[in-house]
């Protein structure tokens, strides 16, 4: 059951931001604010309902970058030809979020703005460098969202801020990249450590390039693991180097103990997940 | 608490409805329109019991808020079976044995109709995805797997002009 | 061909287009007009005294009807099966984080919830008992009697002669969780009042008749003014056997006159409904070098939490099951069952079997190991044999299965060719197959009684009702019941109205627990059968002017051996009811029991038991410690198979549950408070977690039994728990001994062997 609450319902995108400005909280797809709400986490006295914004939920390209609005769904990027062809790393992330029902309903931006460090579309985000477009009353501004994400639960958005759209560098063709994510089971799971691995590679000299490393779920925040990557670029990835970088891992990650995992275990995960992810990639 | 009017197709019929707003889609269809088809497992989103088709998608309905299905098309497990005919897969689940308590197989349905829907000839790697958001403690899934296979086959046939 | 028309095929279920179609209602769909929702105030502190309860505010509260504590109760405030120490609303004294303190009845479910929040209770804390050992040891007494619920001591030869001629002895523990049943509709229902003050309950029960005493005892009220449904049920496994809302229900709307209905929430569910408790196995068990089961010495503990429910009932059968279905010449078992803070334990499908089945089947594989013999022999070399004594020295039923289901796993390709299964394209991947044995016994055992009763009326057209007690909990034994009537009946499925599950108009059939219902009813059913055979022959025969020995069933009639001379059952029930009468059979049948009855273990021993083996194929993840099931092969010997596809469901259902126990289940608590509170920690196991599951079924026919049909509800969640961590073991060589065994868990055992990346 919720408790009350008044409902806006805008008309436009304009109306939804002034809405925010009020002191409004924003329902995207309503997977995890509704939780919340019955849980007694959270009893916002106001709620804007952000579905009636269809520009929001567009998947569009420049020259160079992918656009996503905000209340694209974690299945739309799953199904997009865009994101297929652009973003993979992003795709794999979202097809591991929740349930097919949640990733219907679930939205990316959602998924950011609770900035919880599980969400399992942030580490393909993160790796890729994306930004977050934020819309006030006074206007837009963009932010890296590894900048944006700054705690479990916290973000730079400022109270009267709508996160409206995600902006992410296409990927090139050259780039290789995986989503590893591990859960209590194999669906329907939280991680309990994940890692998103993109880098150029040529397969017939094993280097590597450009690498990015974000691991999930083993720190407060999502965030780029540039002692990694700076291991792993232009170097030849045989499986010995693989190892020994991989071991690492364990050095530059922060984690907790909860009821799915403890902090040793997700420690020693980053270094088999990133292994893994680099087996796979190059053997 | 204002209310709100929000008006939707459910399985077929247009609605028109002014209720609180703090009301789930669940609660709407159970409670206002008595459809106890769909089914409340646990209220977050965790079983998939109350899933229902929104625009053709599975969704769970205890996470959508009322307000969000404006202008959009519900169809529950009631909607499938008009006029006293079937769905196929609602014919393949009780053939292969795929219900038990059968307390989650209108969620269940409704997820692998969300599947059919969109793929007509899934792989067993796909359904097991597209109800890898409903919980089932009974069948331990194997049969209600060979049941959303019969039905992709008995529709192919169907379209075909085969043996149904 | 086979001889039967129905008995034995895959038959699809009775009730499949109401399920399928959303048509059924379930005890918690039911609305009806003027209906309060109850909510329940349960406790803040697992274990306290109560120094006062102040309902003022919430009884002001808006919407709120009434608040009801202990003062309500008009008649004894407990209940339990066994014993009667769960308060229905407690009065001074709080036991555990799921107790009822008061019941709130509001005009919506809002309401109601709303003010338990306002509802004032005055605790006193005491210490927590939250483990099992120190339950034993502490002066902490969760009841005046003290914390030890039952003790049993069984033996049998002597154990210390046959350690002494033992060539190994391997002493082990083993720990088991407490698992929930996540029954996906929760405990609850709704209940309603007429003007003479006829209460009518529906509700998630497995036995509406013993439900029926239980409130009459707590509201002091007529038990023939109280009707009590159970149909539909979204699931029971043993969690809706003993007492949930029912009290409360009735309770509810005898003092307020008005439809109530109760509806757990998810993490009500978790907190308050009952479990498989966790108990510690520990295991000395002596063997001859060549595998010869010599000795087996058991100590058991079993967590019941704060109330008896049937807990000490399923340490009994951890007892009795202990040593496997294995012949083992001396055995010395012992048992305790305990009170603690921590949530209740109770029926769980397997009821203390599945417990039993973890320890002594790990025990074997770690004896296969240490000897040098393998899993499948040794354990085919100590089978249990038709009229050999069984651990507890009775002889049970001569439909003793368990070696046809293990040579069943040897003929399997799986096992005989293992080396192809065994491998793997990845360095970080190691696959192994493990296999573990189970029996259950089937019904309540000795010395309590035990009955199954049907009754079958013929109907206008020819049609017949056929009316049981024992609700269908989803399992199916309805559509059993459906087949083996038309089997005897000689008619269609079709032609049969089930009714099953309401006191008022269905025979007391007894609970449907301990895989008994399609034993019990079938028989109880095939009487009634021939009852109504013996009436339909003498109507026929008076009709047609032949004798009725001349007589024979066929399709929808009965008719004259070597004729075509026949009266149709239609005509017969025309007939009858021109002349103002009906045919109405009604048959009731008793449980044969074991040469062997325990005086200080009432209940012990079972005299029919279900047999079981099943291997499993486990690909293990060295990185991680994640652990996939391939595949899993079971044989069950439920004697015959009633429906097929009813067996399968069981055999795959089971499967996975007991899946989930090996790997990812657990109830965990710290100090009595839950660290689950949802289904997001609490996990089952989904679509993408199953594994393939293929049944190969023996049938060692019971004698006794409904066509030779034994029970196989729960044996079928008992051997895949251990068959998957012998398959771990045979994958990475590590020796787990607690469940669930996390990848965490896996990963810390295995990593000192398998440390690929310092490698």
């Amino acid at each position: 059951m919720l408790k009350a609450f008044e409902l806006i319902r805008p008309g436009d995108l304009a109306e939804a931001v002034a809405a925010v400005a009020d002191g409004a909280i924003p329902l995207a797809g309503g997977t995890d604010l509704l939780v919340r709400m019955k849980k007694g986490i959270i009893a916002p006295k106001k709620i804007v309902d952000l579905s009636g914004l269809k520009e929001l939920r567009e998947i569009k390209e420049d020259e160079e970058n992918i656009i996503l609005g905000s209340l694209v769904t974690h299945g739309d990027v799953v199904n997009s030809e865009l994101t297929n062809k652009y973003l993979s790393l992003l795709v794999q992330g979202c097809r591991t979020v929740g349930s097919p029902q949640i990733r219907n309903t679930g939205t990316l931006g959602g998924n950011i703005i609770n900035a919880s460090p599980a969400a399992d579309s942030v580490p393909p985000l993160v790796a890729l460098g994306a930004k977050v477009v934020l819309s006030s009353v006074n206007g837009e501004r963009e932010m890296k969202i590894e900048e944006f994400l700054v705690g479990p639960g916290k973000t730079l958005k400022r109270p009267d801020e709508l996160l409206t759209g995600i902006v992410v560098k296409k990927m090139k063709p050259e780039e290789r990249c995986l989503y590893r994510k591990l859960g209590q089971r194999k669906a329907l799971a939280i991680s309990i450590a994940s890692v998103a691995v993109k880098f150029g590679f040529d397969p017939v000299t094993k280097r590597c390039t450009n690498p990015a490393i974000a691991f999930g779920a083993v720190g407060p925040v999502v965030k780029r693991a540039v002692e990694l990557e700076r291991l792993l670029e232009q170097r030849i990835l045989d499986q010995q180097t693989i190892k020994e970088i991989s071991l690492k891992a364990r050095e530059f990650c922060d984690p907790i103990s909860d009821i799915r995992a403890s902090a040793e275990y997700r420690r020693e995960m980053c270094c088999s997940l990133l292994y893994e992810a680099l087996y796979e990639l190059t053997c | 608490m204002e209310k709100v009017t929000v008006n939707f197709t459910l399985n077929g019929e247009r609605q028109s409805i002014t209720v609180n707003p703090n009301l789930t889609l669940l609660e709407v269809i159970r409670d206002i329109f008595e459809l106890t088809g769909t089914k409340e497992g646990c209220g977050h989103g965790e079983c998939g019991a109350c899933t229902v088709l929104l625009n053709g998608k599975a969704v769970n309905s205890c996470l959508v808020l009322i307000s969000q299905v404006e202008g959009k098309e519900v169809t529950t497990i009631e909607g499938l079976s008009k006029d006293g005919s079937v769905d196929p897969l609602q014919a393949s689940f009780i053939e292969a044995g795929a219900i038990q308590c059968g307390y989650c197989t209108p969620g269940m349905i409704m997820s692998a109709k969300s599947l059919l829907l969109e793929n007509s000839n899934p792989s067993v790697e796909e359904i097991k995805t597209a109800i890898s958001g409903n919980l089932c403690r009974c069948t331990g899934y194997a049969k209600i797997i060979k049941a959303i296979q019969l039905a992709a086959r008995n529709v192919k046939a169907g379209e075909a002009g085969g043996e149904v | 061909m086979s001889e039967f028309k129905w008995v034995g095929k895959a038959y699809p279920r009775v009730d499949g287009y109401d399920k399928a179609t959303g048509m059924a209602k379930y005890v918690t769909d039911r609305f009806f007009p003027n209906m309060l929702w109850g909510a329940v105030l349960r406790s803040r502190y697992p274990h306290a005294l109560i120094k006062g309860i102040d309902t003022s505010r919430a009884e002001a509260s808006k919407g709120v009807v009434a608040v009801l504590t202990h003062k309500d109760v008009p008649g004894l405030n407990a209940f339990g099966i066994i014993n009667q120490d769960q308060p229905v609303l407690c009065k001074d004294k709080v036991r555990y984080l799921g107790d009822s303190i008061a019941l709130v009845l509001a005009e919506s479910k809002e309401c109601a919830y709303s003010a338990l929040d306002l509802i004032e209770v005055d605790y006193e804390p005491l210490p927590v008992v939250s483990d099992m050992e120190d339950a034993l040891k502490t002066n902490i007494k969760i009841h005046e009697k003290g914390n030890i619920i039952e003790h049993v001591r069984i033996t049998k030869g002597d154990v210390e002669k046959g350690f002494r001629e033992a060539d190994l002895i391997v002493e082990e523990t083993y720990y088991t969780p407490r698992q929930m049943h996540t029954f996906l509709e929760t405990e609850g229902g709704v209940a309603t009042i007429d003007q003479d003050g006829n209460i009518t309950l529906f509700v998630g029960s497995q036995y509406p008749n013993r439900d029926i005493i239980q409130i009459a005892r707590s509201l002091n009220y007529p038990m023939e003014k109280i009707r009590v449904i159970a149909h539909y049920l979204g699931g029971g496994f043993g969690g809706k056997d003993e007492i949930t809302a029912q009290i409360l229900l009735a309770l509810g709307t005898l003092k307020t006159g008005r439809p109530v209905k109760i509806v757990w929430n998810r993490e009500e569910s978790l907190i308050a409904g009952q479990k498989r408790l966790p108990m510690k196995i520990t295991l000395k068990t002596g063997v001859t070098k060549d595998g010869k089961l010599l000795a087996n010495k058991a100590r058991i503990i079993a967590d019941n939490g704060p109330y008896t429910c049937l807990g000490s009932a399923i340490m009994k059968l951890a007892v009795e099951h202990v040593s496997g279905p294995y012949y083992v010449p001396h055995t010395d078992l012992e048992g305790f069952s305990v009170y603690t803070n921590n949530c209740i334990g109770s029926a769980f499908r397997g009821f203390g079997a599945t417990q039993a089945t973890f320890a002594i089947e790990c025990q074997l594989d770690l004896i296969s190991k240490k000897i040098g013999i393998d899993p499948l022999e040794l354990r085919l070399k100590n089978a249990l044999r038709d009229y050999q004594s069984a651990n507890l020295g009775h002889i049970p039923s001569p439909s003793v299965g368990i070696a046809d289901t293990l040579e069943t796993l040897k003929n399997h390709d799986l096992w005989k060719n293992k080396g192809y299964y065994l491998k793997t394209d990845k360095p970080y991947l190691k696959r192994g197959i493990g296999l573990a044995c189970s029996h259950q016994g089937c019904g309540l055992g000795s010395f309590f009684p035990d009955y199954g009763a049907a009754t079958i009326i013929l109907l206008p057209g020819g049609r017949f009702a056929l009316k049981i007690g024992c609700p269908d909990l989803g399992q199916g034994n309805g559509t059993a019941f459906v087949m083996i009537a038309s089997e005897v009946l000689c008619c269609n499925p079709e032609d049969i109205d089930l009714e099953i599950g309401d006191t008022r108009s269905t025979p007391d059939s007894g609970s449907t627990s301990a895989s008994r219902t399609t034993y019990t009813g079938g028989r109880a059913i095939i009487q009634a059968g021939n009852k109504m055979k013996a009436n339909l022959f003498a109507e026929a025969s008076r009709m047609l002017g032949v004798s009725p020995d001349s007589l024979e069933l066929r399709p929808h009639c009965v008719a004259v051996k070597d004729s075509d001379l026949k009266v149709t059952y239609a005509e017969i029930a025309e007939r009858l009811s021109k002349e103002n009468r009906s045919l109405e059979c009604y048959a009731r049948f008793d449980w044969p029991t074991a040469d062997l009855e325990f005086k200080e273990a009432l209940g012990l021993p079972h005299f029919i038991y279900s047999y079981i083996s099943e291997m499993a194929l486990v690909e293990v993840n060295v990185l991680t410690g994640e652990v996939r099931v391939l595949k899993a092969v079971v044989s069950p010997d439920a004697g015959r198979i009633i429906n097929r596809q009813g067996l399968e469901g069981q055999a795959e259902g089971g499967t996975v549950m007991g899946m989930g126990y090996a790997l990812m289940e657990e109830i965990r608590q710290v100090d009595g408070h839950y660290m689950n509170k949802d289904l997001s920690t609490y996990i089952i196991p989904t679509a993408k977690d199953a594994p393939e599951i293929e049944t190969v079924p023996v049938e060692k026919l019971e004698a006794s039994g409904p066509f030779g049909a034994k029970g196989i509800g729960e044996a079928v969640c008992n051997p895949i728990t251990p068959a998957i961590i012998n398959a771990i073991r045979n994958a990475l060589g590590i020796n787990i001994t607690k469940i669930p065994a996390t990848p965490e868990d896996i990963y810390f055992m295995a990593k000192n062997k398998f440390d690929l990346l310092r490698s």
